[in-house]
């Protein structure tokens, strides 16, 4: 089993979310893997570019955490955000890069708990598949 | 204008590999309107293909530059220092603008990242539609406007074809077959009448098929 | 001379006229040929198609080895891979080897065939091709005003499809047709009968049906999947949903061609005695042998 630690990129929808929020419900999850959160204005905001930079730049993971579907300030910023994340995916897939390794998380009635859930089973995802190329390497 | 798309990073790390010092250079014209060649598209491929060159250890260095128009020498000149530190240019223009910076640098190795694809329109947000075929003698005064060269399949200067739907083309279900638009546009605009008279076939000559076409304005050459 | 050939004099004397549609195969013998002349009889002539789905033998060829055999062919071209150079030295060649009708078509584009990779020509159209030979058959010139030695006595025809919509542009298309030269014009496939004599109705409001022999279309399914196969690829098909539920209903494999060539036998009974229809065309899908059932069964 590998147990390295990572390097996660969180990108976040400000307006639904705030920073210090995250950093709390992390807590002891810190310790195994490094965290990275860059809040947005809005999800929609971001350009596929700061993503492929994230992996560019080393990230095992990224994750971009828009608000819940319908209540975007901007009307339509998290189904922008969407349509990047899915290209980032696409590119991804053409560079020989699992395309899990970039995820959207939408967040929805369960509240900051359910957004940590879901990057826990991410983060598992990655470990698994980092795993499984250093096995094959 | 000129509409063109990415080459996928695959294929483009195939075409570069051997190479070290990589300079992608886009054009801020036509592709920087249609989102494949512009500032934005240059960082976005040098980022895949350090991402990919780190993957599958090829080493490629990457440096990224942007100029105004990559088939127009003034700005061509612009990215002669840039070029001569680098081993191969990956060009983010258009076929036209590729072949502008080749011959400039005749020393250098120029490679196309972009599949140089129509001369259309913006159609709607992410959707581009081609519109001309450049055939160097235009006849959309006798078609309402709409281009039966370009936009029907088979080229069709008399009507439409028997595969003719009023909501599709024979060859494509997502186009509009261009005879139906002929027709309800010349019948809006109430010249119907010109569909009823047999159009002679046409001189080619001034199409690529009568070989490579250049303009001379004498007037402007001083 | 204007044109000799005996559909053409069949037509002229009234005569209600029968032809039918041989599809050359992807091969270098003429075996193909051979079962399809032994099956024609009552025919007048024999259409041989022009490459519609896919290379197979060229329909020059296929022409030649058919009126050798003693079978009237209608020399069929369309202008998807020969520019107007290769098709008037086909055309002349043509003529040469005693073929004495043509039907002019634009042709399946070729992503509907089975070379969808392939580069096309459409240097003419097919009105244009209609003009064409009547230019060379009536002034005795090609389209560059070069003289023709000898006698170019073809048959004109050209291809409608009574389905195609609006009926507005249809007939200005098919009067566009006739104006530049078809004498004959062959139809797709009826299965919609009441479509076909909207149609016909239309064209003989405008007169067409004077100027040119109506000869129409019928195809005999083998399957309820060729049925559907053909209606969802080609849009030059209009295949109501009856005729496949019908197809569909009818049982086993062997049911289902038999219903197939009841339903063309029907749609004859319906079109044979309308007006301004001077013949039916069997096209065969490329299963000649079925060609003899259906005129068998349809007393042509």
């Amino acid at each position: 089993m590998n147990n390295q630690p990572l390097n996660i990129y969180l990108f976040h929808c400000t307006n639904s979310l705030d920073t210090e929020t995250i950093r709390r419900s992390l807590g002891e999850r810190e310790k195994d893997h490094t965290f990275k959160t860059i809040s947005l204005p809005c999800s929609g905001k971001l350009e596929l570019i700061y993503l492929l930079k994230a992996f560019e730049s080393g990230a095992d993971g990224v994750a971009l955490v828009t608000c819940k579907h319908g209540e975007c300030r901007y009307l339509e910023g998290n189904l922008r955000a969407q349509k990047r994340a899915e290209a980032v995916r696409a590119i991804l897939e053409e560079i020989g890069l699992d395309k899990e390794r970039m995820k959207l998380i939408q967040q929805g009635d369960g509240g900051v708990q359910s957004l940590i859930d879901e990057l826990d089973r991410f983060i598992e995802r990655i470990r698994n598949a980092t795993a499984e190329s250093f096995e094959s390497s | 204008m000129i509409v063109a798309e990415r080459k996928k990073i695959p294929e483009l790390v195939e075409m570069l590999k051997g190479h070290k010092k990589i300079l992608v250079l886009g054009c801020g014209t036509c592709v920087t309107v249609c989102l494949a060649g512009g500032e934005r598209e240059v960082s976005i491929i040098s980022s895949a293909l350090r991402i990919a060159s780190r993957n599958s250890g090829y080493d490629f260095e990457i440096d990224e530059m942007t100029i105004e128009r990559q088939c127009d020498n003034v700005f061509i000149e612009q990215a002669a220092e840039a070029i001569a530190k680098h081993d191969v240019v990956l060009s983010l223009g258009c076929g036209a603008g590729v072949q502008a910076i080749a011959e400039r640098y005749s020393e250098k190795p120029v490679y196309a990242g972009l599949n140089t694809s129509f001369l259309g329109v913006l159609e709607e947000r992410g959707v581009w539609t081609e519109k001309c075929s450049a055939c160097g003698s235009c006849v959309l005064h006798k078609y309402g406007g709409i281009c039966p060269i370009t936009r029907c399949a088979k080229h069709m200067l008399n009507g439409p074809c028997g595969g003719s739907r009023e909501d599709r083309c024979e060859v494509r279900p997502d186009r509009p077959c261009a005879w139906q638009l002929i027709y309800r546009r010349l019948k809006g605009i109430g010249e119907l009448d010109r569909l009823k008279n047999i159009e002679a076939v046409k001189d080619w000559s001034t199409s690529l098929d009568g070989g490579v076409r250049m303009l001379i304005r004498e007037d402007h050459r001083i | 001379m204007k044109h000799n050939s005996n559909l053409a004099k069949r037509i002229e004397a009234g005569d209600f006229v029968l032809t039918a549609e041989f599809l050359p195969r992807a091969s270098a013998d003429n075996s193909s040929a051979g079962a399809t002349i032994s099956s024609m009889s009552n025919v007048t002539a024999v259409n041989v198609s022009d490459n519609p789905y896919g290379p197979v033998m060229s329909s020059l060829a296929g022409s030649v080895i058919l009126r050798n055999a003693g079978v009237e062919p209608v020399y069929q071209i369309i202008t998807r891979d020969r520019n107007r150079i290769a098709i008037q030295s086909d055309l002349l060649g043509a003529a040469c080897l005693g073929i004495r009708n043509v039907l002019c078509l634009s042709g399946h584009h070729q992503a509907l065939t089975g070379s969808p990779d392939s580069s096309n020509v459409y240097d003419i159209d097919s009105i244009q091709l209609i003009a064409a030979v009547r230019q060379m058959r009536d002034q005795g010139i090609l389209l560059n005003g070069t003289k023709i030695e000898g006698d170019f006595p073809m048959f004109i025809g050209a291809v409608a499809n009574p389905f195609m919509k609006p009926m507005e542009l249809n007939v200005i298309r098919l009067k566009k047709k006739v104006e530049a030269g078809a004498e004959f014009i062959q139809t797709q496939a009826i299965f919609d009968v009441e479509g076909f004599k909207e149609w016909i109705e239309a064209a003989q409001k405008e007169g067409i049906t004077e100027k040119a022999a109506i000869i129409a279309g019928i195809l005999p399914f083998r399957s309820a999947v060729e049925a559907e196969n053909k209606r969802d690829k080609y849009m030059d098909m209009s295949i109501p949903d009856q005729v496949i539920e019908r197809m569909n209903s009818a049982g086993d494999e062997e049911a289902q061609r038999k219903e197939g060539i009841s339903i063309c036998v029907e749609v004859v009974k319906e079109i044979k005695g309308l007006d301004g229809v001077k013949g039916i065309h069997i096209l065969s899908g490329g299963r000649e042998s079925s060609i003899s059932e259906v005129i068998a069964e349809a007393g042509l």
